[in-house]
């Protein structure tokens, strides 16, 4: 209970959380919200202003945009879970063992691997693994969930390095307690707080790259809405349909900062040192 | 000066990696690449041609260090499509991805200095409030949204200016400008973002040193405590940050070059994708790679320059 009036005290961090609740729930009850169906052409209603029956206009399809929008919420949502899980199960336990049995595979082998992918401009990185996989949303959540992977090998890595030398760990140690119950039963638990952090901040970068991967034509593909291919087929209808643009990037942008702000109010209340 | 060898040491594993996994890439295609490039209805000849091309017949360590001896030469293959030498294809492009990387720098300076500055100085006020949530915003809108914005409102409202388009600097200047300053700003407001807070948060932790109380003590007005004494050693950590924007910014650039057509290097990377030619695809990671573990070098030696304690040894962990 002291723990939630001290993160409801971080009064952006909750805007965040309402701001994700919100796509949660516009992404579950997408079929009860949406007054029509995302795919549905209606060649009799091309390119509509926002109006009283269609709230953010259409498309060139005769398409719904704010049907398309609330749809769209369910692979923007898909994206920050697959994306950051990928980059989770692969960054987490090598950052764990890597940093707990250190030696020459951490030093030699792990940490330079990590070096060499951060060097790697990280959407041009997912550009290119996309292109020789194909296009398409899973290809697009494996391309930045190895982009992410290197980010949680570091903090997860640097926290075991903190905590492997307390001396619970060093009682636990003497007591003959098997290294993978150290590992996951005391260090993995007093690890988490950086990890969560950086899953929420990451959550914001998955979405806004699988955003930015589906605008450039590589992510997902027509006709499954989603707010980044939207924006793609949009760009061509700035000067006749400029509304087309704004909704979906609009959605992009409130998500984002929501998982932002959510990431800055979890830093806040889980770092001791800015806790108050 | 063991700090610059350990340094420059330590950037020949990463090469050395960052060269093996762009040589993976093309290995990395499902089935064989060359079947994959040329499409079910390739003949025989061509089929075999290119596997020769890209070495695909030989046993893949002989391929790796071969390609590397190339590599290593200047030569970076030739294009699968535009039958030009990648390397020449990517020289081409250079100097307008450098323009925009140059302006972005320029423009998200101009923005960030001051209001971090500003935001540091008042901090805990409305003003600090305003700022940095100004820049959490900007950190997440996406950059292809904000530049249609731009073009929205710039261009397709109000004429100001081009919506897309190149003219180099040397054919005409006026024009070169017009055209950059739209991209420029676009991709400038979003690093500005991120080197604002850095500033402010640098800037907050320098402000309670003691050095700067002295200085407050001593009579000194709070613009030259600010500018003469704190903002000099709050820039340290915002050079670093500076450098491993390049990473991201250069990420960026691909977006930003599509939207506005300017024959850049990120674009020639989304186009190469398109056009599934692998081989600049590879050459051009490998460039943007090398290029991030060089800026971040010199980064790391500049960090050692401006801040005597990192040359005695405090930051040469790790």
């Amino acid at each position: 209970m002291k723990n939630w009036k001290l993160f409801m005290r971080s009064g952006m961090g909750v805007v965040g959380a309402i701001i994700i609740l919100g796509l949660i729930l516009c992404a579950t009850f997408a079929s009860v919200i949406a007054p029509y169906d995302p795919n549905v052409q209606d060649y009799n209603s091309i390119l509509l202003e926002p109006n009283s029956e269609h709230w953010f206009g259409t498309d060139d399809l005769g398409r719904d945009i704010f049907s398309r929008v609330v749809y769209g919420a369910q692979i923007s949502i898909k994206a920050a879970i697959v994306s950051v899980g990928i980059a989770m199960i692969i960054g987490v336990p090598i950052g764990l063992f890597t940093g707990y049995y250190r030696g020459f595979w951490d030093e030699w082998v792990v940490m330079r691997v990590v070096d060499a992918m951060q060097a790697f401009p990280f959407l041009i990185l997912a550009l290119a693994i996309s292109a020789v996989l194909g296009a398409g949303f899973g290809n697009a959540m494996l391309a930045i969930g190895i982009g992410f992977a290197p980010a949680f090998i570091r903090i997860t890595r640097g926290q075991v390095l903190s905590l492997r030398n307390m001396e619970y760990i060093h009682a636990a140690k003497s007591v003959g307690m098997k290294d993978s119950r150290i590992i996951f039963g005391h260090i993995l638990p007093n690890a988490l707080s950086p990890i969560i952090i950086q899953a929420t901040l990451a959550m914001a970068s998955g979405i806004l790259a699988e955003a930015s991967l589906s605008y450039l034509g590589l992510g997902v593909q027509p006709p499954t809405p989603s707010w980044g291919s939207m924006l793609n087929q949009a760009q061509s209808l700035l000067s006749v349909a400029p509304y087309a643009t704004y909704y979906p990037g609009l959605a992009i942008f409130v998500v984002v900062l929501g998982f932002n702000l959510l990431g800055d109010g979890l830093q806040q209340y889980l770092n001791p040192r800015t806790r108050k | 000066m063991m700090f610059v060898v350990k340094r420059l040491l330590l950037t020949i594993p990463i090469l050395i990696l960052v060269s093996i996994m762009t040589f993976s890439l093309i290995h990395m295609i499902p089935g064989d690449p060359a079947r994959v490039i040329l499409g079910q209805e390739a003949t025989p000849e061509a089929y075999e041609a290119l596997r020769a091309e890209l070495g695909l017949d030989k046993p893949i360590v002989t391929q790796y260090f071969t390609w590397l001896g190339n590599v290593v030469q200047g030569d970076l293959g030739m294009s699968i499509t535009d039958r030009v030498p990648v390397a020449d294809l990517i020289l081409q492009r250079l100097p307008a991805t450098i323009e925009l990387t140059i302006g972005t720098f320029i423009f998200a300076l101009i923005i960030a200095i001051p209001t971090g500055i500003l935001a540091a100085v008042r901090r805990n006020t409305w003003i600090d409030y305003t700022a940095s949530f100004t820049a959490l915003g900007g950190m997440s809108i996406p950059n292809f949204w904000l530049a249609l914005m731009a073009i929205i409102y710039f261009s397709v409202e109000n004429q100001w200016l081009p919506s897309s388009g190149y003219v180099p600097f040397s054919e005409d200047p006026k024009a070169n400008l017009m055209a950059m300053l739209l991209p420029c700003m676009v991709t400038g407001l979003r690093e500005s973002a991120m080197l604002m807070r850095m500033l402010r948060s640098s800037l907050v932790e320098v402000v309670h040193m003691d050095f700067v109380r002295t200085a407050k003590a001593k009579g000194l007005n709070e613009v030259r405590m600010v500018l003469g004494h704190a903002l000099r050693n709050a820039l340290i950590p915002v050079v670093t940050t500076s450098g491993l924007m390049i990473a991201g910014l250069l990420g960026g650039l691909v977006i930003t070059e599509s939207i506005f057509s300017i024959p850049g290097f990120g674009r020639l990377i989304v186009e190469s994708v398109f056009k599934r030619d692998y081989v600049t695809v590879q050459g051009a990671i490998l460039v943007s790679a090398v290029l991030v573990v060089v800026v971040n070098l010199l980064v790391d030696l500049l960090y050692a320059v401006i801040d005597p304690r990192i040359k005695a040894g405090k930051g040469a962990e790790g």
